[in-house]
């Protein structure tokens, strides 16, 4: 947070400042180039920012959340599709247009528009305080955690976290149902065991290696999620992670993928909305709520996991 | 009514962190949205909706931010507002989500088309899930 | 005391964005791939180190450096690990056309 004696200017700290010039000058670096490569490595470039631009907010679990999915998660997306779809079909500058004052018009009315809405927005909601305040602080002690980020997302608004989770389920099955090969229920995941390029046997050590202690960050994040900040999202990529560099380690998760990968997917979405039929009056009990959450954390990792399994699929 | 609140705003003649970060917020949404809208590349489409994305969820946590400021003041600082925090987190990770759905669409609609196999070797072939032909992916 | 210790602590923060700083450039500059992975992988991971030296040294709490001096083992791991995959994978596309 701001301190009195940091130097600003009117008003701003000097730090925000350059922080906002170096986003800025990131979202271009995004937006401009015509090269996908390059449009994606900015967009990573915007991510490292923009967890700098979360910690001077004074938010930690957002960082945490934008370092582990918007990352290392998103990297591993952008990183394939950059690589394997590295032509663009159908560039900006080869289309004709009848009048060429369209684009630029429209370009124009949109950012207006959006301008409007959006300053009008905050402008409101900038004066006033939020009304949920006091009420979230007195209700804290009977969800049972302590961390109230956490609270929020099992207990008070545990119905956004129910959808969330859900997209991130149908998102996994969606992208199985994508992949290409033959018919038949385990097609997405079936060519993920086809012949891959050789590594060296260093890759194949250090990631035996460090994939345990990845594996206890991912663990320690999700139980620190109670008191500190962490949460479930957070653990759910770090595990994901550990999938990612087991794959490509190449050894050997056949029985993970084959077996465990879609019901995992599953697991937390059902899990929650059984506890919720019945527990209708009051919220979970803790060992209900570990329970959800676990699963939750798993099911998170494994959408995650088949999204980046099905974008090596598809020819 | 935005007259007065842009007036109100500049009377004071000093801006704070919240406000800077709300403006700056703005202004990546507008680039993020209009370069979306422009544009013809998926790729290009699904990166600027991603910074979209970015640029809306500053501007929440930047609002988050502002119950800080206003009973900082000597008094000791409360915790960023939790509930709109738990949203961004929700914004970030369904992000992720549409974002991959989007790459593994965009790999299938710019890829090359395939020979499709034979009706009836389709069918042999739901019975049993691995099937006698290979194809490279 | 505290004062040395803030002031080596300043000192070290300086001297690792330096050598970030520098990394950054050859990265830039240099014209082969090799060149480029020396770059990144000794001038950052030096850079990376005096960087959370220093940050430990201000935060002044062991807790806060074992994890830190721990991020950093793996930093290194990772960016040599990298570094070694990345010229393997060249010296083959070069070696056989």
């Amino acid at each position: 947070m701001t301190s009195p004696t940091e130097p600003a200017l009117a008003g701003i700290p000097i730090a925000d400042v350059i922080l906002g010039m170096g986003v800025l000058a990131s979202v271009l670096c995004t937006i401009a180039p015509r090269s996908r490569f390059a449009q994606s490595m900015g967009l990573l470039g915007l991510g490292v920012l923009t967890t700098l631009v979360w910690l001077r907010l004074d938010s930690v679990d957002v960082a945490l959340a934008e370092a582990s999915i918007g990352g290392g998660i998103l990297a591993a997306i952008l990183v394939w599709i950059s690589t394997k779809a590295p032509s663009n079909p159908s560039p900006d500058a080869a289309a004709p247009t009848r009048w060429t004052w369209v684009r630029p018009a429209v370009g124009t009315l949109c950012a207006v528009t959006l301008t409007v809405i959006l300053s009008s927005v905050w402008l409101r909601a900038e004066q006033a305080l939020p009304a949920w305040d006091a009420s979230l602080s007195r209700n804290m002690e009977a969800t049972g955690v302590e961390h109230e980020i956490t609270g929020v997302l099992l207990v008070f608004r545990f119905y956004d976290t129910l959808l969330e989770s859900a997209v991130l389920m149908l998102t996994g099955v969606a992208v199985l149902a994508l992949g290409r090969g033959d018919a038949g229920a385990r097609a997405g995941v079936d060519v993920s065991f086809a012949a891959r390029p050789p590594i060296p046997s260093t890759l194949q050590w250090f990631i035996r290696v460090i994939a345990p202690v990845l594996f206890l960050a991912g663990l320690w994040l999700l139980f620190a999620g109670s008191s500190d900040s962490g949460g479930a999202f957070q653990s759910g990529a770090v595990l994901c992670a550990v999938l990612i560099l087991l794959r490509s380690a190449h050894i050997p998760m056949v029985t993970l993928t084959r077996r465990w990968l879609m019901p995992l997917l599953v697991a937390g979405v059902l899990a929650f909305i059984l506890s919720a039929l019945t527990h209708l009056s009051a919220p979970f009990p803790f060992p209900v709520l570990l329970g959800v959450e676990v699963l939750l954390t798993l099911g998170i990792a494994a959408g995650l996991y088949a999204i980046y399994l099905s974008l090596e699929n598809p020819a | 009514m935005m007259a007065a609140a842009l007036s109100a705003g500049l009377d004071l003649g000093a801006f704070s962190q919240v406000q800077w970060y709300l403006v700056l917020g703005t202004a990546i949404a507008v680039i993020g949205a209009v370069r979306m809208l422009l544009t013809r590349d998926l790729v290009a489409r699904l990166i600027a909706l991603n910074v979209t994305g970015i640029g809306s969820l500053m501007i929440i946590l930047a609002l988050a931010a502002r119950t800080d400021q206003s009973s900082n003041s000597g008094a000791q600082a409360t915790e960023n507002d939790p509930v709109l925090s738990a949203l961004v987190i929700t914004g970030l990770v369904i992000t992720v989500a549409f974002t991959g759905l989007g790459a593994v669409l965009i790999r299938r609609i710019e890829a090359p088309p395939r020979v499709e196999p034979e009706a009836e070797s389709a069918l042999d072939s739901i019975a049993s899930p691995d099937a006698e032909e290979d194809e490279q992916p | 005391m505290s004062g040395i210790i803030e002031l080596a602590g300043l000192a070290l923060v300086i001297g690792g964005a330096f050598f970030f700083t520098a990394g950054t450039l050859g990265l830039i500059r240099f014209p082969d791939l090799r060149s480029r992975l020396h770059a990144l992988t000794k001038a950052d991971n030096l850079g990376l180190g005096m960087l959370l030296a220093g940050i430990s040294l201000l935060l002044g709490s062991w807790t806060a450096a074992a994890i830190l001096g721990l991020t950093w083992i793996l930093a290194l791991g990772a960016a040599s690990i990298s570094a070694h995959v990345l010229s393997g994978i060249e010296a083959r596309q070069q070696g056989e056309p």
